[in-house]
């Protein structure tokens, strides 16, 4: 890339080296942190906010949000379960409920959450953490987006560090299979200039991450028609702890690949399945090709969805954020889960630890250049 | 290879050439040539209503200006006459001239975002109506540009009402108009597109201020060079209009529906902005009370176009889908260069119809049931043999009209088991006079409805296939254009294989009834729409009620629906609100057609009727009629699973 993108030199972290930093960053008696996190069903709940408690006790306040959907209702003790051991942990935890659907089906959830967001007084803070662990990404784009925004436009001295903590387990998550609603529309705050006159000049180029996910092909079809791409370039884990996950991916949508989207073989993007930032920089780097190429003939417009691992989609936020890019996206209405199933398969293995730090003190330099 | 039974292909291609090739007229001159030819389909408020595949979309875009100007300008090609001539039909054209400017606006989740800002309503309409018609604007002029005219050559005419407020939407020249309609576009999707909406007094004028370009407008007037103008009415359609919230649909209705606007207009919805009550009254055959809007007159103000056969002439809306779908696969075969160089360019040739003969052990079998059967219910020979030469005289008709020797001795035996057992069922065993060969109380019928259930009970012990050929394809699309070609897509997709394999392309009987069953099968489990797993419990249990029916020995009835007394069904809302809105999805997603007020043995009932996927998924008839009879109250412990 020509151009310095901001994530560039993104400070991150993984497995130990990611259970050290924050061991030592959030015992700072200095630190006052704000932790967005979610208490849902998922077990990884209150694993986030375990840690940052044993750092910094009282210094930890956290907004715990339960996200309402309209299905998977027997779901709700154990996220119950959740928010009581959350807000048991510490008194400086609150629970806040996010309805995601309004009473005609539409997705307001992000809306919500960034009202939220905006009636905290965000100067208290030294740290802001969003536990994208167990938080639906129709929930975190939005809290991430507005925080940095917030920061972006606050003053030099007092802006908090925005931080970005995930406990990956592909093997949870294949488990976890989602109930999709039949809208697909852009995340809240990531609309791009999709529904500008102008842009509809653009060519379109869409960008969908391949996952295990059951209702996935109904998804990226309904993603696919509301997006009317030019061009698609599908995005594929890879390297991946499961190295036969991509060749599996490719046979489950040969007909999207052949058919529907007609994929050349040299526009699959293969994206290092751990690390967001490969994403990121793979994303802008075709980004930037793209602009050259069509800047005298309407403009490039890509559009993300990211439908696989939570890992890459941290990764095509990032992207879309530095550029404004529409993240095209369907809600789920609920989930379905075997519980017995669930506990099978985390039964003796450990999640891996990331985290990001996105904005603050480590990019002060950067910020004054 | 590319199949575009697949992909929605009309959603898929860009090129207007390629979208019109694979358009068939018959939806036009069915829906909307009636009303054209009254006077009501430019001049009021056209709300056209259908459940997702039945062709909105793809009407919509054919009378998008791009689309109407492609069409005249083939109008000496042979192979787009019948849609010129339906358009014409239509007004849309005349004389070789497009008469209508028509834009296509998708209500995206932009304008349901409105209703969410913490705005009083009056300016949250006010927003999401100025954005509209900014964006209603900005597409005819990019249509008139995309058709090769240049803005220059473009001014508005106004209302007479209207010339003192022109300048308010940016004058009577295009380009001046567009780029009034670029500010306002900017200043309202800066509002909507916000994390946190801005306060009321921090939003920019050019969103707060009066915009209402649909006031003025008349008509769009095109400068030629060597001729004189050309007018055009302008003509928005409102694509997807369900996704507005059920108020905002609301205020939108009332809105357009006003007399005094000179634009056309026309809302694309399905049901589910509608109430479980109106949406089912829409969708069913006869609407229990015609649904307005305070201050609105259906009829005068706005007019309803449901996509599906209702009322009494269903079967003739069938014949006429039958049509259709026809045309519609072999225009999309033709795009096929894999069958046009095979000289396949007609669906029915690639469907055989001329079934395998039953084994020898198979008739052996049968012959044995039909004997045992005969020893249990004591029916004497000269009987039987009555009963076998009516049934020989049946399949030698149907033979006769077919024009083929298929081979039907499997079908004899079992159309034999059924005469036999409705035979006993009529004569209650011997009678005390020792006449051990009764007459039956009613005279048995050698009919198509025994054949049928015939060959439902063969399909059922003996896998006959009985899904297969062209109509019964059309059928199972339940007049559903979508669905229809993703069940031909599949066997198109066979047939192919077949064909690189080096054998035929023709596919047996037997290939189509597995395909079909199968990939219904694979649609349901792929359904994912709000309420679908309920939609796919409730279907089972009907569908496994209807298909035991059906398997009874004496066939008395083959039904593939469910019916429950009018009169229940019209408390539905308030007694069983769950049910209702369930049923609504399942409406809406074309899994179930509802056709009320149907009289059967001295009443009134609704009824359910199964979609093809279903009817296929639990190997039901497609023919209509034969239902099940039910409450409320049992559907809702299918509901639950609890049956």
């Amino acid at each position: 890339m020509s151009i310095r993108s901001r994530w560039e030199f993104c400070v991150q972290h993984c497995e130990e080296v990611a259970e050290n930093f924050i061991r030592e960053f959030f015992s700072d008696n200095n630190r006052t942190v704000f932790l967005i996190t979610a208490a849902g069903f998922d077990p990884r709940s209150c694993e986030i906010p375990d840690r940052l408690l044993a750092a910094g006790h009282e210094r930890i306040h956290g907004l715990v949000l339960r996200e309402e959907r309209l299905e998977g209702l027997e779901l709700m003790p154990l996220a119950d379960e959740h928010a009581s051991k959350l807000t048991g942990s510490s008194d400086n935890f609150v629970v806040e409920r996010v309805p995601l659907f309004a009473d005609d089906g539409a997705v307001v959830g992000g809306r919500h959450v960034a009202t939220l967001l905006s009636q905290r007084d965000l100067a208290q803070y030294t740290d802001i953490v969003v536990d994208f662990s167990a938080l639906s990404i129709g929930i975190a784009f939005p809290a991430v987006r507005y925080l940095l925004e917030a920061i972006d436009s606050g003053a030099a001295a007092t802006l908090p560090n925005l931080h970005i903590a995930v406990i990956d387990e592909p093997w949870t998550d294949s488990e976890i299979q989602s109930i999709a609603s039949n809208k697909a529309a852009p995340i809240h705050g990531f609309s791009g200039v999709s529904g500008i006159d102008r842009a509809q000049d653009s060519a379109r180029l869409w960008m969908p991450q391949l996952g295990r996910g059951q209702d996935l092909h109904a998804v990226l079809e309904l993603i696919h028609q509301a997006v009317r791409p030019h061009a698609v370039c599908p995005i594929l884990p890879f390297p991946s702890t499961d190295i036969r996950f991509t060749d599996e991916l490719i046979w489950r949508f040969r007909t999207e690949l052949e058919n529907t989207w007609r994929v050349d073989d040299r526009d699959v993007v293969f994206a290092h399945e751990n690390q967001p930032l490969d994403l990121y920089r793979s994303v802008l780097r075709i980004h930037e090709v793209r602009e050259r190429v069509f800047c005298d003939v309407g403009g490039s417009m890509t559009v993300l969805s990211p439908t696989g691992r939570k890992m890459l989609a941290i990764g095509a936020m990032l992207a879309a954020i530095e550029k404004d890019f529409p993240v095209m996206h369907v809600e789920s209405v609920g989930y379905s889960v075997d519980l017995d199933r669930l506990n099978a398969a985390r039964d003796g293995k450990k999640g891996r630890l990331a985290h990001l730090w996105i904005a603050g003190e480590a990019y002060l330099g950067s910020r004054e250049a | 290879m590319e199949n575009p039974f697949e992909k929605r292909a009309t959603e898929h291609l860009r090129d207007d050439v390629a979208f019109l090739a694979v358009v068939t007229p018959e939806p036009v001159s069915r829906f909307l040539k009636p009303a054209a030819e009254a006077g009501y389909l430019y001049d009021r408020l056209v709300v056209i209503s259908g459940s997702p595949g039945s062709g909105k979309t793809t009407l919509g875009r054919l009378f998008e200006y791009p689309s109407l100007n492609t069409l005249v300008r083939l109008s000496d090609n042979s192979e787009f006459r019948d849609l010129n001539v339906s358009m014409t039909g239509c007004r849309a054209i005349q004389g070789s001239i497009p008469k209508l400017l028509g834009c296509r606006l998708q209500l995206e989740s932009d304008y349901r975002n409105f209703w969410e800002c913490p705005y009083p309503e009056k300016l949250k309409t006010g927003m999401m109506t100025s954005l509209l018609q900014a964006r209603a604007l900005l597409s005819w002029l990019r249509n008139l540009t995309l058709a090769g005219i240049s803005l220059d050559r473009v001014t508005i005419v106004p209302r007479k009402e209207s010339e003192a407020v022109v300048d308010a939407i940016g004058g009577v020249q295009a380009a001046e108009i567009q780029s009034r309609a670029r500010e306002v576009e900017a200043a309202l999707y800066g509002v909507v597109g916000a994390l946190v909406p801005p306060p009321i007094d921090q939003i920019e004028d050019d969103a707060t201020s009066a915009y209402q370009p649909f006031d003025v407008i008349e008509a769009f007037l095109i400068q030629r060079e060597s001729s004189t103008p050309l007018e055009l009415r302008p003509l928005v359609i409102f694509d997807d209009a369900h996704e507005l919230h059920r108020d905002q649909y609301q205020l939108l209705t009332r809105w357009l529906a006003r007399r005094e606007l000179r634009i056309s207009r026309w809302m694309l919805t399905r049901f589910d902005v509608l109430t479980p009550t109106e949406a089912l009254d829409v969708a069913s055959s006869e609407p229990i009370e015609q649904k307005t809007y305070a201050g609105i007159t259906a009829g005068r103000d706005l007019v309803y176009i449901v996509l599906q056969s209702s009322g009494a002439s269903r079967a003739s809306q069938r014949r006429s889908f039958r049509k259709m779908a026809k045309d519609m696969a072999n225009r999309y075969l033709r795009r096929m260069p894999f069958f046009s160089e095979l000289g396949l360019t007609n669906l029915s040739s690639i469907l055989g119809s001329e079934l395998a003969p039953a084994s020898n052990s198979t008739l052996k079998k049968m012959k044995e049931s039909a004997d045992k059967t005969q020893d249990r219910l004591k029916i004497k020979r000269e009987r039987r043999g009555t009963l076998e030469t009516s049934v020989d005289e049946y399949l030698k008709g149907v033979a006769d009209r077919r024009g083929l020797t298929p081979e039907f001795t499997d079908v004899k035996y079992a159309m034999l088991n059924i005469l036999m057992h409705r035979y006993a069922k009529r004569t209650k065993g011997p009678t005390l006079f020792g006449d051990d060969d009764p007459d039956p109380s009613r005279p048995l019928k050698v009919d198509a409805s025994v054949f049928d259930s015939a060959c439902l009970h063969l399909l059922h012990s003996v896998n006959r296939p009985y899904y297969f050929g062209i109509d019964r394809l059309c059928d199972a699309g339940s007049e559903n254009a979508e669905l229809f070609l993703h069940l031909t897509g599949t066997l198109v997709e066979r047939s192919a294989t077949q064909v690189i394999q080096g054998k035929n392309a023709v596919l047996s009987p037997a290939t189509q009834n597995h395909l079909l069953r199968e990939r219904a099968s694979d649609i349901i489990e792929r359904w994912n729409f709000p309420s679908y797993m309920e939609v796919r419990r409730l279907l089972h249990e009907i569908g496994t009620l209807c298909r035991d029916i059906s398997m009874e020995p004496n066939a008395w009835l083959a039904p593939n629906a469910y019916g429950v007394s009018q009169e229940e069904f019209e408390s539905i809302a308030s007694s069983h609100p769950r049910l209702a809105f369930v049923l609504q999805f399942a409406v809406a997603y074309n899994a179930i057609h509802l056709n009320p007020n149907h009289s059967c043995k001295g009443q009134r009932w609704c009824v359910i009727e199964l979609g093809g996927t279903p009817s296929l998924r639990y190997g039901l008839t497609l023919n209509r009629g034969g239902f099940v009879e039910g409450g409320l109250a049992q559907l809702t412990r299918f509901l639950e699973g609890a049956e």
